[in-house]
């Protein structure tokens, strides 16, 4: 909270000390967001701005990383909605309805990098209720909150985006 | 957040299990702070306008100790003692000012890349300044106040080097009209 009163009090090195401490965390995020590291530097700039401007409206009902990344995660959406990369996705729940078997096949670091490869593949909607559920940890009630979509919708959502990603995981290993 | 309970899908379980591993070791580029600090430039342009004022103020204080050290400067030796306790006086204010000033600018600018394309500048300026804080103790008395001013022109040039930084490093339409300080 001190470094809040002192970002708050117009002290630069203070938001500098606030940027760097959450900055890396939060590109990771955007990265997980967004299609591209220019993408994800968009959004990360545009909502630390956010972020500044807005400090005098954080309570510590949420810590101060959580109230962050949900800024963060906001506008990562918002600048998905704005190219209309979301709706589309979110529209579309045709699919096969037996959902693949998945095991891990490989050690734990090649596993991560080949399902980290394969949730890039998923359509954009899809990725990003994946990665809020799966990496950012985040309910079916908040993802809700934030795509402003039931949480019936994010639940389905999810469900076909995991099907999805095991189709792809299922159908590299018939490839290989 | 959701509790991270225990999970059955043998996908979702794997990603919560290795979830630290799905971090990349990736940072934002060095300019991401200096556009947001851009973005914030209103707030920094009140505070560019109160140091303004402040600025002037120093300016005639600065001047005053001048001609003060000037007039001083010029007594018969059996005052000098004194003297030299006034010069020192003044020299650590005038330092204690401009180093205060520019540490904070400094901060400021200290992800930018122009910032760093003057470094070579700023430390010439630097050794001109210990060259001629050795000079003010080694010139005849009449020629302290000279040396004096060439001391708070060579800070004046790094305020206005970084001034000129910051000016550039903000968003074409909130730069000054007149633009940045031209040397």
């Amino acid at each position: 909270m001190e470094l809040v009163q002192r970002c708050l009090q117009g002290d630069q090195r203070a938001q500098y000390e606030l940027y760097s401490k959450y900055s890396q965390a939060m590109f990771n995020v955007c990265l997980r967001m967004m299609r591209s590291r220019e993408e994800a530097e968009d959004a990360l700039q545009n909502a630390f701005v956010d972020i500044f401007r807005k400090l005098d409206s954080f309570r510590a009902e949420a810590t101060l990383g959580a109230w962050i990344k949900r800024i963060v995660v906001n506008h990562c959406i918002n600048s998905l909605k704005k190219k209309k990369l979301l709706t589309a996705d979110l529209m579309d729940h045709h699919g096969p309805h037996v959902e693949p078997h998945y095991e891990c096949r490989f050690d734990t670091q090649q596993e991560v990098t080949r399902i980290k490869n394969a949730i890039q593949q998923l359509p954009e909607g899809y990725r990003v209720v994946f990665s809020l559920y799966a990496l950012e940890g985040y309910d079916h009630k908040e993802i809700a909150e934030i795509m402003q979509i039931s949480e019936g919708g994010s639940k389905s959502q999810y469900s076909r985006a995991r099907h999805k990603l095991k189709s792809i995981l299922t159908n590299e290993e018939s490839a290989a | 957040m959701k509790s991270q309970q225990h999970r059955e899908d043998p996908l979702e379980r794997f990603i919560f299990e290795n979830r630290t591993s799905f971090e990349e070791d990736l940072r934002p580029s060095d300019h991401i702070w200096s556009t947001i600090q851009g973005e914030l430039a209103p707030k920094a342009k009140v505070r560019l306008m109160q140091r303004g004022w402040f600025q002037a103020v120093a300016a005639v204080g600065l001047l005053l100790i001048g001609v003060a050290l000037g007039a001083v400067l010029m007594k018969p030796a059996y005052t000098m003692d004194n003297t030299s306790f006034t010069e020192a006086t003044d020299l650590e204010e005038l330092e204690e000012y401009y180093v205060s000033e520019l540490s904070t600018m400094q901060d400021m600018l200290v992800s930018n890349p122009d910032y760093k394309g003057i470094a070579g500048e700023l430390t010439v300026i630097d050794g001109d300044i210990e060259e001629l804080k050795k000079e003010l103790g080694e010139v005849p008395r009449n020629a302290r106040a000279t040396v004096l001013q060439a001391i708070i022109a060579s800070y004046e040039t790094k305020v206005q080097l970084l001034e000129n930084v910051m000016e550039y490093s903000k968003p074409f339409n909130e730069r000054d009209e007149e633009g940045p300080t031209t040397m």
